[in-house]
């Protein structure tokens, strides 16, 4: 069964003046194991996807649906969603002064935990999770006694992004820009740490506007996507085209 | 004449009764109060300093005056701070219940009642000499009506490593009361206390109204961490005032967290009397389902080379309203001093409501004053945050309440107390949340 399908999707964005149609039309099927990209030019509706797979409100889905393991995900509300196994890695991880690292990572696990009808975890266990995760992605543990997000640089931000992605060990991972704002260092730590959830009954879902990612975390079906629609499908090599050509062909049909 | 006045101004005492068997200057004192009082009347909003707050509604509910007799009954101090390492005394409407076992020598803490009737001498200095009630018609009332409350008196250069936690329950009893406790805390000069405070109901025990006034005085370099839990019925008006006289190089250091009752004023009064002397005046509330909540400050800095500063946050959920006022004096001569306000407030809901009315009053030239306010809702891609990752959107929002009031409930001591005061609000926050299920 897949993972993730999607069909016909159209959805819009809320706006003051009225709704504006973002997605036209998206299908798209993530089978267990599997790591597709989607790329795409600036406002073809990437992040759109993603937002609307997570469950962010601002967006209609006005046609089409989105079948996750099953389940009909768009009668979901985000935090069900999460708690189903879904995981989206913020383009901007949001500031939360006030809430520490640690207790947003335990409160977000024993969330979890509770709606499996699990106890919460132990807080040794919790301690030593959060320390061999934190090494193995490079994020410094004084780091996670301070407020979620708040006075963290771009690359510590996508880190402790792939961090709570490790340590809440989703099904489905969509990463939205994860390489945005990025150096070449940070990419590569972060993608190792991407590249460390690989895994046969997990799905990966990785936007990007960069081949530059792809070189790291390699995917086995790229789409492309223009106007709200995918409008080609291949392998890897299709990124590569796309780094050698520009998105031009595809906007310019989209228009 | 006296029986007619009582009847067109509720809850003022019986002029004739009024100081019969006192030193003259307690009878001078409760004269003096009535007087304020019958001239002022109940305040409404059309006094400024209650410009939100009307207490015009009082004359419908039938109080009688409290004559004491009432017993802390079993789990009446259940929603108190939990402190286990502190000398605890407890008050039941207004009045003490015994004083600690094994305080030391050197602080003394007995019943305002004894002390009037065994060594008036010893409150005369200080009894209506600190809080300047002219301009408070309730505290003048309360000057009118006091007869218990608790005093506290600490030597020079006491340092107690121990809170001393005054648990006040409102009991039930014979229809609704009203009372005028009076509390002293005077503290010697270089003196270091941290006093708790507990203002809770027993089940069942609502309709009240507690109209108390505190005074206290600090000695040069003395330093007085006032920590108050207001959890007030849900019928109970929780009336307070407070004026705090702080010496040269002293420090006021309070915090005021208020999470119940049907009424709540909390006035705090600092007035800074000496060089150096500071006072830190910091609160949050949580205000629902038909609360009101009123915080009004004033700090006067009296002479040259003083600090204060302000610090509120609020929470104000479905149908509450709470009321900020605060106001910085600086006096002709008061040069350099330095005061701050800031109040911040979460509005959860469309029908919740909060007033806020800062004021400078400043006489000085050479000075650093400021104030800001902010009225403002939860972030939404915060609360979107913490949901994508699982944590349900109660929890995502309470859990943002309380990072709101993180850097305010820091004004507490780590440790034990602040875990006190934390685990307060979490209740609040749980039984909120409860209320808004069950609707």
């Amino acid at each position: 069964m897949a993972l993730l399908d999607i069909k016909e999707l159209h959805a819009t964005i809320d706006e003051d003046d009225g709704a504006k149609a973002i997605l036209k039309g998206i299908d798209l099927t993530i089978r267990p194991g599997e790591v597709h990209a989607v790329m795409g030019p600036n406002g073809a509706g990437k992040s759109t996807l993603s937002n609307v797979i997570a469950g962010r409100p601002g967006y209609t889905v006005t046609q089409g649906s989105v079948t996750y393991d099953g389940a009909d995900l768009l009668e979901m509300e985000a935090d069900e969603r999460a708690r189903a196994g879904l995981f989206l890695a913020f383009q901007y991880p949001v500031e939360i002064p006030g809430v520490a690292t640690a207790t947003f990572l335990k409160t977000a696990i024993n969330a979890r935990r509770k709606a499996a009808g699990e106890p919460e975890i132990e807080a040794l266990d919790f301690l030593k999770l959060m320390k061999s995760t934190s090494k193995r992605l490079g994020v410094p543990e004084d780091m996670l006694k301070r407020p979620v997000n708040v006075g963290f640089s771009g690359g510590e931000k996508k880190r402790v992004e792939v961090l709570q992605m490790a340590m809440l060990e989703p099904r489905l991972c969509v990463l939205d820009e994860t390489d945005s704002g990025l150096d070449i260092d940070a990419l590569k730590v972060v993608a190792d740490g991407v590249n460390a959830l690989r895994a046969p009954d997990r799905g990966m879902l990785v936007i990007t506007h960069y081949q530059r990612l792809l070189d790291y975390i390699v995917p086995d079906v790229v789409h492309v996507l223009a106007d709200g629609r995918i409008v080609k499908t291949g392998d890897k090599t299709l990124a590569q085209e796309l780094e050698a050509k520009g998105y031009a062909e595809f906007t310019g049909a989209a228009a | 004449m006296s029986a007619t006045l009582t009847d067109v101004l509720p809850l003022a005492p019986d002029e004739q009764a009024l100081g019969r068997d006192e030193p003259g200057w307690l009878a001078d004192l409760r004269r003096a109060g009535l007087s304020v009082y019958r001239a002022r009347g109940l305040p409404t909003v059309k006094v400024e300093a209650w410009k939100y707050t009307s207490l015009s509604g009082l004359t419908k509910i039938p109080y009688v005056l409290d004559d004491g007799g009432v017993a802390l009954s079993e789990g009446g101090d259940r929603d108190a701070l939990a402190l286990d390492d502190a000398w605890t005394v407890t008050l039941v409407n207004g009045r003490p219940v015994g004083v600690p076992d094994e305080l030391p020598d050197s602080v003394r803490v007995d019943h305002l009642s004894r002390l009037l009737e065994d060594e008036p001498e010893t409150l005369e200095p200080h009894l209506g000499r600190i809080a300047d009630l002219a301009d408070a018609p309730m505290g003048s009332l309360n000057a009118a009506h006091m007869t218990e409350g608790l005093v506290i008196l600490v030597d020079d250069g006491v340092v107690l490593d121990r809170p001393i936690h005054v648990v006040s329950v409102t009991e039930a009893a014979d229809g609704a009361r009203h009372m005028h406790p009076r509390h002293f805390v005077v503290l010697g000069e270089a003196a270091d206390v941290t006093l708790v405070e507990s203002r809770v109901c027993a089940p069942g025990a609502d309709a009240t109204l507690s109209n108390a006034v505190q005074e206290i005085r600090l000695g040069e370099r003395a330093r007085l961490r006032h920590l108050r839990l207001v959890a007030s019925g849900e019928e109970a008006v929780d009336l307070d005032l407070t004026e705090a006289e702080v010496g040269a190089e002293a420090a006021y250091e309070a915090f005021t967290l208020t999470l119940g009752g049907r009424l709540v004023r909390n006035e705090t009064r600092a007035r800074l009397r000496g060089s150096g002397a500071a006072a830190r005046l910091r609160g949050a509330y949580g205000v629902c389902c038909g609360q009101h909540v009123d915080t009004t400050l004033v700090v006067d800095h009296a002479v040259p080379d003083t600090t204060s500063d302000q610090l509120y946050k609020g929470v104000v959920d479905a149908q509450g309203r709470a009321v900020f006022q605060g106001k910085i004096i600086v006096r002709r001569d008061a040069q350099r001093s330095d005061g701050g306000q800031l109040h911040k407030a979460l509005l959860l809901a469309p029908d919740a409501e909060v007033d806020t009315k800062p004021e400078l009053e400043i006489y000085a030239d050479d000075v650093k004053c400021g104030h800001g306010a902010t009225v403002g809702d939860l972030d939404r891609d915060q609360v979107f945050y913490l949901m994508a990752r699982g944590i349900p959107e109660a929890e995502a929002r309470a859990l943002l309440v309380e990072a709101f009031l993180d850097d305010v409930v820091g004004a507490v001591p780590d440790g034990p107390l602040r875990a006190a005061f934390l685990g307060a609000v979490r209740r609040w926050q749980a039984g909120r949340h409860a209320a808004t299920w069950e609707a």
